[in-house]
């Protein structure tokens, strides 16, 4: 192959190609994305805010029947974050449903490929996708957070640590649903998949773990890793304690895992996520259009 | 690995690819000269999209070399240079599906951004290309509203866009209504007078008739006829020479050889001449001549002469392009490629 000092030519000038090339193709995938996804925005806000308002709504509720307030902002704060491990997971489907799959079920990829290499559209697609869901779990911070200080008249500093881990569980489930999508035939079936994964899998696996009073900490357990989101507002938190095995006030109690340590969980969901999307960029790779 | 030859853009060498056990495109050998509109012609499942697939690097050939022009040299497409050589081809590969809420404008230019086409002049030249398929008037609304054919033309468009030298076209022509039809073959030969090379594939020999310079009939993965229409014209000049005998020999395959062995110092073996067939499904043996009423008495007498127990000789025209390709495909006519332009 003859190269012209080392660079390839092109009809256009400064058509790049190699690294710039690929920035560039990645750059204006990140671009579409945002505009395909233009009304999921929309949505992802709505969700935010309802679930704040759910939550918002609960602790009315109890302060009219006389509960006392949590004593500190970030116990207040953390009172919003009981449905944030499953407001992530809504999130996440959304925006990686359709990732993959879409483009073979409905056949879009037909006109995608070769004009961008698989590699770099799954590259621009997750750097977009989780973009979008990380400004979603950010809105649900911001409306917390201003409801703390209000309340408060603090913004209490350990809010921006849960913020952070949000934002790595995040990647971590948007990881997740992209494997499902990569090799599964349609979005919706991704989603199904992925909700009955972290709601049914996962959940049962915490369950029969804390039954059975096995005392190994369930760092496989994807949705253990969103234990910390909350249980960092509230540290230092035994990791290993006591929960009740019914529902019931009296009901029996067992122990189990409450939360990962900082090292750990963000080991285990860096782990986690680079095997979810190695995996996914290789079955996507791999393949074919019908 | 780079050759000079002014003229070819496109070269696919001895191209096979596999599936498993399956050989979808066995030894495909064509080159396409700048300039040509070039037909791939063959029925559903004879290969046409796995080759073109092979050309983008979609699919990996298992054996064989794509050859693409490139800045004046023939290169062997490869990993590292796929980002340079593709684009000098547009490529339009089955059916073309488009996002639903999104419009003609905002894909477009996706493509062209990705393409790596000069950004100012983006907006410019999606609204030039829109009007050459008359779709100016869609360039902001959404593609979900768009009928078959326009996304078709969509398509089209977007293989065009970012001003390939070449074009590689997967049925173009495909779900169109005939009046689109005519307009897509129209917008064809006016790129050809740009000076486009075009590479398309149909199914149908009246969607490529008209414009190609030359058709390819690929069948069963294999490059069966390679030429020019006028020369394929004059293969349809050319008969078939149905015999039938009175018992069916047990050896079939001797008794081949025996006829042909009678037959060819008759016909002579230009163009595939004497060679006799054997078609198992209606038991019948067949020979392909030029069709003269001389040699086909020639023929009668040397089979009396040599006690051939024959029963039936029948000579059923073919005359028409059509007839030839359904010939063709349906394996009754068998052409040798050696003395055929093009096919090397
Ligand atoms: N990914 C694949 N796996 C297995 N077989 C395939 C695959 N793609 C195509 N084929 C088979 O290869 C043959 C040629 O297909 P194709 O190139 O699509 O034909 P055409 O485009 O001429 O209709 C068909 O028999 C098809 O079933
Ligand atoms: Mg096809």
């Amino acid at each position: 192959m003859e190269t012209h000092e080392g660079v390839f030519k092109s009809r256009f000038e400064n058509i790049p190609f190699g690294v710039k090339r690929s920035f560039q193709q990645v750059n204006s995938t990140i671009t579409f994305e945002f505009r395909r996804n233009v009304k999921n925005i929309f949505i992802s806000i709505g969700i935010a805010i309802g679930v704040f308002l759910l939550s918002f709504i609960v602790n009315l509720i109890s302060e009219s029947r006389g509960v006392e307030s949590p004593t500190t902002a970030s116990g207040y704060a953390a009172s919003y974050l009981s449905l944030v491990g499953f407001f992530i997971l809504i999130i996440a489907v959304l925006y990686g449903g359709t990732i993959i799959a879409l483009d073979y079920d409905k056949q879009t990829g037909n006109l995608l490929f070769p004009k961008i290499t698989k590699g770099r559209l799954f590259i621009g697609r997750i750097i977009a996708r989780y973009l979008l869901s990380a400004f979603a779990v950010t809105v649900f911070y911001i409306v917390t957070a201003i409801t703390t200080v209000i309340k408060y008249k603090i913004l209490p500093v350990e809010i921006w640590a849960s913020w952070g881990w949000a934002l790595f569980y995040t990647f971590l489930v948007l990881s997740m649903v992209t494997f499902f999508s990569s090799f599964l035939k349609k979005s919706s079936t991704t989603i199904v998949i992925s909700l009955l994964m972290v709601l049914l899998v996962f959940n049962m696996g915490t369950m029969i773990l804390r039954v059975t009073g096995i005392e190994i900490e369930p760092l496989f357990f994807l949705t253990y890793y969103g234990n910390i989101i909350s249980a960092s507002l509230d540290m230092p938190v035994d990791r290993f304690g006591e929960v009740p095995l019914g529902p019931g006030p009296d009901s029996p109690t067992g122990f189990q895992w409450l939360t990962p340590s900082a090292t750990g969980a963000a080991a285990g969901m860096l782990i986690y996520s680079t095997v979810f999307l190695v995996a996914a960029y290789f079955l996507f790779r791999r393949r074919q259009q019908k | 690995m780079t050759e000079k030859n002014e003229e070819i853009v496109i070269s696919l060498r001895n191209l096979t690819k596999k599936f498993g056990d399956f050989t979808a495109v066995s030894n495909f050998s064509l080159d396409v000269k700048r300039g040509e509109i070039i037909s791939l012609l063959g029925p559903n499942g004879a290969g046409k999209t796995t080759n073109m697939k092979m050309i983008s690097r979609l699919l990996l050939p298992t054996e064989g070399e794509v050859w693409i022009r490139e800045n004046g040299d023939l290169q062997r497409l490869t990993a590292q240079n796929k980002d340079a050589l593709l684009d000098q081809i547009g490529f339009l590969i089955e059916n073309p599906t488009f996002y639903d809420h999104m419009t003609p404008k905002q894909i477009l230019s996706y493509f062209a951004k990705l393409k790596g086409y000069p950004k100012k002049k983006i907006p410019e030249r999606i609204e030039e290309v829109l009007s050459w398929v008359k779709l100016s008037e869609w360039i902001d609304k959404k593609i979900g509203t768009f009928s078959k054919g326009m996304k078709q033309k969509l398509g089209i468009v977007s293989a065009i866009l970012h001003d390939p030298q070449i074009l590689v076209l997967d049925e173009p022509q495909t779900g169109l209504d005939p009046k689109a039809r005519r307009e897509i073959r129209k917008l064809l030969v006016n790129l050809k007078h740009k000076g486009k090379t075009i590479f398309l594939s149909s199914h149908l020999l009246y969607e490529v008739s008209e414009i190609s310079d030359r058709i390819a009939i690929i069948n069963n993965g294999k490059l069966i006829a390679y030429d020019t229409i006028e020369n394929l014209e004059t293969i349809t000049q050319d008969s078939i020479l149905k015999i039938e005998l009175l018992k069916l020999p047990e050896d079939t395959g001797q008794k081949r050889a025996q006829l042909e062995s009678l037959i060819k110092p008759i016909t002579g073996s230009k163009n595939g001449s004497g060679t006799v067939l054997f078609n198992p499904d209606n038991k019948i043996f067949e020979v392909r001549f030029d069709g003269s009423l001389e040699k086909q008495h020639e023929i009668l007498k040397k089979l009396t002469k040599e006690n051939i127990d024959v029963v039936d000789f029948s000579v059923p025209r073919t005359n028409s392009l059509e007839d030839l390709y359904i010939s063709l495909v349906s394996g009754v006519t068998n052409l040798t490629l050696e003395n055929q332009g093009g096919a090397s």
